[in-house]
C-alpha cells in the first residue's frame, strides 16, 4: 500500500534553474560578525506544553515541547528522561527530503539533547520525559539551522514552564582553515560558495551563567584560534540571548515580577 | 465454585498483580507509609499461607520459612512444591477417570550409542605440578645465575668435530668487545658446511621398530651407563633425540630429561642427575656423519646450549618435513597418528617432568617421543623424494635448509627493560595482551609497569617463573584495582598465590610508591605547564581558567540598558515572513497572561532579575510553589468534611490507579487539568486564526467531552475539591507565605509519624509525592471508579 496521507512528490526532483546574470560565488551582505536578524514568536502550538517558532533569514524552525509527562518505559528513572527529535520538512532544503526520519536527523537529535541537557534541572521531575520536538520547515545552511533549532528549543522549553538553571542560545560559525577569515551565522550560500577547506563550529551557550554547553567542531584548528573563535561565538550568543529574553518578557511576563524592558 | 468464576477470579488476581510494575514498589514504599504498611501485611498473609501449605505437605519443612524475605529467595522451593502437588492432582485425577492405562507395547530401551571418543579427563593435579617437591635446582652443581645484567657464556669446554678449534673462536670473542653481548654460533661454520649424508636421499624401506611396549627404556642416570649409550650410540648412523623441559618453579627453566633412541634401544636420560657430565654427547650430536631427527627442535636447540653446551650439526627436523609437504596436522601426534597408528598422549607435555622416581606412564610417554621418530623420518624422506620428483624442486634440501637455521638459533639472555617493556615478558606485550580493557589511563598503567618490574626481581630472587610468582591476568587485576591496603590487595582475587599472599605487605607499598611518583610527576607537569604559560605573551590557558572562575551569573543581560536596547535591535527582528505578526494572535499579552496564570503547576523559569545564586533561587522557589500547592491541598482538605478519612481514601485509589496511569498521556490532561477554567479564560484553541471545520468539530466535540467529564467529576468529592483547589490558585498571588503553615507537616503530625524534611533544600520525596498527587487528579475525572472495579463487576 502506497502512502495516502502524504503527498509524495517524485523521489528524484530538480531545482528549477533559472538565468541569472554572471554574480559573484558568494553574496554576504552583512559583515563576517553579524549574524542574521532573528523573529522569535513563543505559544503558537496550544496542544504542545510549550512552543516556539524561530525564524532568521531563511530559516524557519517550528518547535514543540511535551512534558515533563509520565515516562513510557516501566524502569524507573530519578531524573527526567530528554529526548529530542529534529526533522527537516521535505521540502526544507534544495534536496527533498524524505517522511522517515534519516541518520543526520538521528545525530541532530543527539547533539541538541547534549546542547539541552546541562540547562534543564531534570532531577525535579522523576519518572518523566520530556520530549523535545523540532520541525525544521526551511533549512539555510546545515550550521547555521543546528545552532537555531538549540535556541528554538531553548525557547521552547522555557515557554513549557519547565525548570532550568539557564536558557541555551546556539551560534554557528564558519572559517576559513588557511587564512584568518571567519563568518558568523552562515548561509547556505557561505556554505557552498567559500573557497574550501573550511571548518565550522556549532556552539550552545548559557549567557547567563557563561557556561558553554555544547561544541561542535570540524576541521583543523589551533587551540589558541579555537579560542578566539568560540569568544566571537559566545558574544553573538549572548545576542541572541537578549532577543531570546526579550520575547520571553514580552510574551511571559505576566507570570513574572512585572518589569518589562 | 464453578470453573469460569474461578478462571475470572485468576483473571482479576493477575490483573491486580500486572497493576503495579515491579521495580516501583520500592519507590512507593518509599514515599507512602500507607501503602508499605499494606504491603507488609500482604506480605505476612502470603507468608502464613506458604508456612501452612508446608505444614500439610512436609512437616519439617513447615518452620522452614521464617521470613518475609525467605519467600523472594526461596520462591522456587515453592513452585516446586506446588509443580509436585499439581502433578499429583493430575495423576489422581487420570487415574480416577480411569485415562491410565499400561502401554500394550513396552517400548525398548534405545541402545545407548558407544561414545566416540572419549574425553580425556585431566592429569591428576600432582602430575601437573609437584608444588611440594623440593628444587632439583638447589642440587645443581652450579647454581643458576638469574641477575638483570647477567652475561651468559658458552658452557663449551672441548669442541669435537670441529673444523674451526673453540681457542681461536674465543680469542676471537675476548679481542672483539662487540661480540661480548652477542656470541657467535660455535658450531656456526660446521652446520653451514654441512651436508645430508648421501644415502639420505635414497628411498629407503621403512624400518618398523616395533611398539613402545617392545622395547623397554634404558634410564640413564650413572655416568657408566652414560658411556654405553655414547658407544652405542657412535655406531648408529641416525638417532632420534626429544627433551622435556620445566619453566614454573624456575626462572630460567632447565631441561629435565632427554630421551634418545636409536633403531634398537631407547635411552631415558635423567639430566637432572648428569647435568654437568652431558657435554660428552657432543661428539655424537656434532658428528656430520650421524643424522639427528627432532621434531619442532625450535627450543630443544636452545635449551641444550644453555644446559648442557650441546650442539647439533646435521639435523633433520621433521617439523620442517611437515611443512614442507604440507600436512594438515604438524604436530608429533599427527604423524604418530598417521604413520605408526599411535595415539600419543600429549596430556603429559604438560607434566611436571621434575618428579622422579618418574612414574610409569610419563616414562612411557617420553620414551614414545623418540621411538617412533626414525620410523616416521623414514617415511618422511620417501614422501620428500616421491614429491621432489613430481614437483621437480628438490623438497629434501629445503628441509635440510629449514633444519640447518634452526641448529643456528643462539642462546641469548633476554635483558629486562624497565623503560619501553620490549620481549616476550615484557610489559607491553603483557599489557596488549592481558590489560588492554581494564588497564587505563597514565596512573594505572604505572602502576602496571611498577608491578611488573617487581614481580621480575622477585621471580629472579625466588627463583621462580613469573608465571608462578603473579600470573599475567593477576597482575593486570592487581593493578587496574590498585589495592591501597593489605586486606583490599588479599581480597582481590580468589586465587592468588604463595608468593603475593607472602609478598602482600611488599606490593601494596609497590603500588603506593608508584601512585606517589605518579603524583610527582603530575606536578612537576603541571607547575611546569604555568610557569610556561605565564611566561608566554599569549596565556591562553590562565585566561580561559579565570574567565571561567567568574562563576557568578551575568546579570547584565537581563537589565533594560541602552546597550542591551541597541543589540537588541541589532538582533531582533520585528516581523516574520511566515508568520503575520499583525494578525490578533491568539494570545495577545493579555490572554496570554490569564493563561498562564491558569498554570498553577509550575512557576515559570524566572527570566528577569535572577539573583547571585540561580540555582538555589530555583529551588526556594520550588519550595515555594510546594507550599502554595500545600496550601491548596490544605484548602482542599478543609473543604471536605472529613479530612482524614478522605485523605485515607486518595491514597487507596492512588494504589489502584497507578497501573492506569502508565498508558495514559498527560498532554490531554492539559484539557482536564482545569475543566472548569475554560469558561473562564477564553480557551486557546478557540480563538485560533484560522480554524478548519474539521478542527472546529473537534474542539465541539471536546466541550462536549469536557461536559460529561466535569459532571462525572462533579459526582466524587475529590475531584471537586481539586477543581475548586485549581479556581483558588489565581488569587494565590497575593498569598502571605510566610503566615501559613505546613500543611505536610501537620498531616504527618495527625499520623504520628516521624520524618525529617529538609524544608529549604531539595527534597526528592517531597516532590515525588507532589507529582503523584497531580497525576492522580489529572485521572480521577476520567476514570472515576478505577479499572478494579469494572473487574469485579464481571
Amino acid at each position: 500500500m502506497t502512502d495516502r496521507k502524504r503527498v509524495g512528490g517524485p523521489l528524484v526532483s530538480v531545482p528549477p534553474t533559472f538565468e541569472v546574470p554572471e554574480q559573484p560565488a558568494f553574496t554576504r551582505d552583512r559583515n563576517a560578525d553579524t549574524c542574521r536578524k532573528i523573529y522569535l514568536k513563543l505559544g503558537w502550538a496550544t496542544k504542545a506544553m510549550g512552543s516556539a517558532y524561530y525564524e532568521s533569514g531563511k530559516i524557519k524552525i517550528g518547535c514543540g515541547v511535551y512534558g515533563p509527562r509520565p515516562n513510557k518505559t516501566f524502569s524507573f528513572q530519578n531524573i527526567a528522561k530528554l529526548n529530542c527529535e529534529v526533522k527537516f520538512s521535505p521540502f526544507s532544503m534544495l534536496e527533498r527530503k524524505g517522511h522517515v526520519q534519516s541518520a543526520e536527523e538521528k545525530d541532530y537529535g543527539f547533539l541538541l539533547e547534549t546542547a539541552l541537557s546541562p540547562s534543564i534541572l531534570l532531577h525535579l521531575y522523576p519518572k518523566s520525559s520530556i520530549d523535545v520536538y523540532v520541525q525544521i520547515l526551511e533549512s539555510d545552511g546545515t550550521m547555521a539551522t543546528l545552532a537555531a533549532a538549540i535556541t528554538c528549543a531553548s525557547a521552547a522549553i522555557a515557554d513549557a514552564n519547565i525548570e532550568c538553571i539557564d536558557l541555551v542560545t546556539g551560534v554557528s560559525l564558519l572559517y576559513k582553515i588557511q587564512g584568518p577569515e571567519y563568518w558568523v551565522d552562515p548561509d547556505y550560500m557561505d556554505e557552498c560558495g567559500r573557497p574550501r577547506p573550511y571548518g565550522s563550529l556549532v556552539v550552545g551557550h548559557m549567557a547567563a551563567l557563561g557556561h558553554v554547553t555544547q561544541i561542535w567542531e570540524k576541521g583543523k584548528c589551533t587551540p589558541e584560534r579555537l579560542k578566539e573563535l568560540l569568544e566571537k561565538c559566545t558574544e553573538t550568543a549572548k545576542g541572541v540571548r537578549l532577543v531570546l529574553n526579550h520575547t520571553l518578557s514580552q510574551e511571559k511576563s505576566g507570570s513574572l515580577v512585572n518589569e518589562t524592558p | 465454585m464453578d470453573e469460569t468464576k474461578l478462571f475470572k477470579n485468576f483473571m482479576n488476581t493477575t490483573a491486580f498483580c500486572s497493576e503495579l510494575e515491579k521495580l516501583d514498589i520500592p519507590f512507593y514504599r518509599s514515599i507512602d507509609s500507607e501503602f508499605s504498611e499494606n504491603l507488609k501485611n500482604v506480605s505476612l498473609r502470603i507468608l502464613k499461607n506458604i508456612q501452612l501449605l508446608f505444614s500439610k505437605v512436609d512437616k519439617s519443612r513447615a518452620s522452614d520459612f521464617v521470613d518475609v524475605e525467605d519467600i523472594d529467595n526461596r520462591w522456587m522451593e515453592v513452585s516446586d512444591t506446588l509443580d509436585i502437588l499439581f502433578e499429583k492432582t493430575d495423576y489422581c485425577l487420570d487415574k480416577a477417570k480411569g485415562l491410565l492405562k499400561k502401554p500394550k507395547i513396552e517400548a525398548s530401551p534405545l541402545p545407548v550409542a558407544a561414545p566416540k571418543k572419549q574425553k580425556k579427563e585431566k592429569l591428576p593435579y600432582r602430575m601437573i605440578h609437584a608444588a611440594h617437591l623440593p628444587k632439583p635446582q638447589l642440587r645443581f652443581q652450579s647454581s643458576p645465575n638469574n641477575d638483570r645484567d647477567f652475561n651468559w657464556f658458552w658452557k663449551l669446554t672441548e669442541k669435537p668435530n670441529a673444523l674451526v678449534p673453540l681457542d681461536k673462536l674465543v680469542k676471537q670473542v675476548e679481542t672483539d668487545p662487540t661480540l661480548a653481548h652477542s656470541l657467535p654460533h660455535p658450531y656456526g661454520t660446521e652446520i653451514k658446511n654441512n651436508r645430508y649424508p648421501p644415502w639420505v636421499y635414497e628411498m629407503v624401506n621403512p624400518t618398523d621398530t616395533g611398539s613402545v611396549e617392545e622395547t623397554t627404556p634404558i634410564w640413564v642416570d650413572t655416568e657408566e651407563a652414560l658411556k654405553d649409550m655414547l658407544k652405542e650410540l657412535k655406531q648408529s648412523n641416525a638417532i632420534a633425540v626429544d627433551l622435556e623441559h620445566h619453566d614454573y618453579r624456575s626462572f630460567r627453566g632447565y631441561v629435565c630429561l632427554m630421551q634418545i633412541s636409536n633403531r634398537k634401544y631407547d635411552w631415558v636420560v635423567d639430566t637432572l642427575q648428569l647435568r654437568d657430565e652431558l657435554q660428552c654427547l657432543n661428539v655424537v650430536f656434532t658428528d656430520p656423519k650421524i643424522v639427528k631427527v627432532l621434531h619442532g627442535a625450535n627450543m630443544d636447540i636452545i635449551w641444550l646450549q644453555r644446559d648442557f653446551g650441546l650442539y647439533i650439526v646435521n639435523i633433520f627436523d621433521t617439523y620442517c618435513a611437515t611443512k614442507v609437504l604440507g600436512f594438515e596436522g604438524h604436530g608429533l601426534a599427527f604423524l604418530l597418528k598417521k604413520y605408526c597408528d599411535y595415539e600419543a598422549d600429549k596430556r603429559y607435555q604438560m607434566a611436571d617432568w621434575r618428579i622422579r622416581p618418574l612414574p610409569k606412564e610419563m616414562l612411557s610417554y617420553a620414551q614414545s617421543d623418540t621411538h617412533y621418530l626414525l620410523y616416521i623420518w623414514d617415511h618422511l624422506r620417501n614422501e620428500l623424494l616421491e614429491n621432489s620428483s613430481k614437483r621437480k624442486e628438490n623438497l629434501l634440501q629445503s628441509v635440510e635448509n629449514n633444519s640447518k637455521q634452526i641448529a643456528l638459533r643462539k642462546y641469548e639472555v633476554e635483558p629486562y627493560d624497565p623503560v619501553y617493556g620490549l620481549g616476550t615478558d615484557g610489559w607491553r606485550n603483557v599489557l596488549s595482551k592481558f590489560g588492554s580493557t581494564k588497564i587505563i589511563g597514565k596512573e594505572a598503567i604505572t602502576i602496571f609497569k611498577a608491578l611488573h618490574d617487581w614481580r621480575d626481581s622477585t621471580a629472579r630472587k625466588e627463583d621462580e617463573s613469573v608465571r608462578y610468582v603473579m600470573p599475567n591476568h593477576l597482575l593486570t587485576t592487581i593493578a587496574a584495582n590498585k589495592p591501597m591496603e593489605t586486606l583490599d590487595l588479599l581480597s582481590i582475587s580468589k586465587q592468588l598465590t604463595p608468593l603475593v599472599r607472602m609478598y602482600a605487605d611488599e606490593i601494596v607499598q609497590v603500588i603506593r610508591d608508584a601512585q606517589d611518583t605518579f603524583n610527582k610527576q603530575i606536578e612537576q607537569e603541571q607547575s611546569f605547564g604555568t610557569n610556561e604559560a605565564t611566561s608566554s605573551k599569549a596565556s591562553i590557558a590562565n585566561n580561559a581558567v579565570e574567565e571561567y572562575d567568574k562563576t557568578a551569573p551575568n546579570v547584565d543581560i537581563f537589565e533594560p540598558t541602552k546597550k542591551n536596547v541597541t543589540a537588541l535591535k541589532k538582533f531582533m527582528a520585528n516581523s516574520s515572513d511566515l508568520f503575520a505578526a499583525k494578525v490578533t494572535f491568539p494570545s495577545t499579552l493579555k490572554d496570554r497572561k490569564e493563561k498562564l496564570l491558569s498554570v498553577t503547576e509550575k512557576v515559570s523559569l524566572n527570566v528577569s532579575p535572577i539573583v547571585q545564586h540561580p540555582i538555589t533561587e530555583v529551588q526556594e522557589e520550588n519550595n515555594l510553589k510546594e507550599e502554595s500547592n500545600e496550601s491548596n491541598l490544605q484548602a482542599k482538605a478543609a473543604n471536605t468534611e472529613k479530612p482524614e478519612t478522605g485523605e485515607n481514601e486518595q491514597d487507596a485509589i492512588i494504589v489502584r490507579q497507578l497501573g492506569i496511569n502508565k498508558k495514559k498521556r498527560p498532554s490531554s490532561a492539559v484539557d482536564t487539568n482545569a475543566p472548569s477554567l475554560d469558561d473562564v479564560v477564553n480557551p486557546t484553541d478557540q480563538a485560533l486564526p484560522v480554524v478548519n471545520d474539521s478542527e472546529d468539530m473537534s474542539s465541539s466535540k471536546k466541550k462536549r467531552q469536557r461536559k460529561k467529564k466535569k459532571k462525572e467529576s462533579q459526582n466524587s468529592n475529590l475531584s471537586v475539591a481539586g477543581s475548586e483547589a485549581k479556581e483558588s490558585a489565581p488569587s494565590s498571588e497575593a498569598f502571605d507565605y510566610s503566615n501559613q503553615d505546613n500543611f505536610l507537616l501537620k498531616m504527618d503530625e495527625q499520623k504520628r509519624v516521624v520524618r525529617n524534611q529538609n524544608e529549604k533544600s531539595f527534597n526528592p520525596l517531597n516532590r515525588a509525592t507532589q507529582v503523584r498527587r497531580n497525576v492522580k487528579e489529572l485521572k480521577k475525572p476520567k476514570v472515576p471508579e478505577g479499572k478494579s472495579t469494572s473487574f469485579k463487576k464481571n
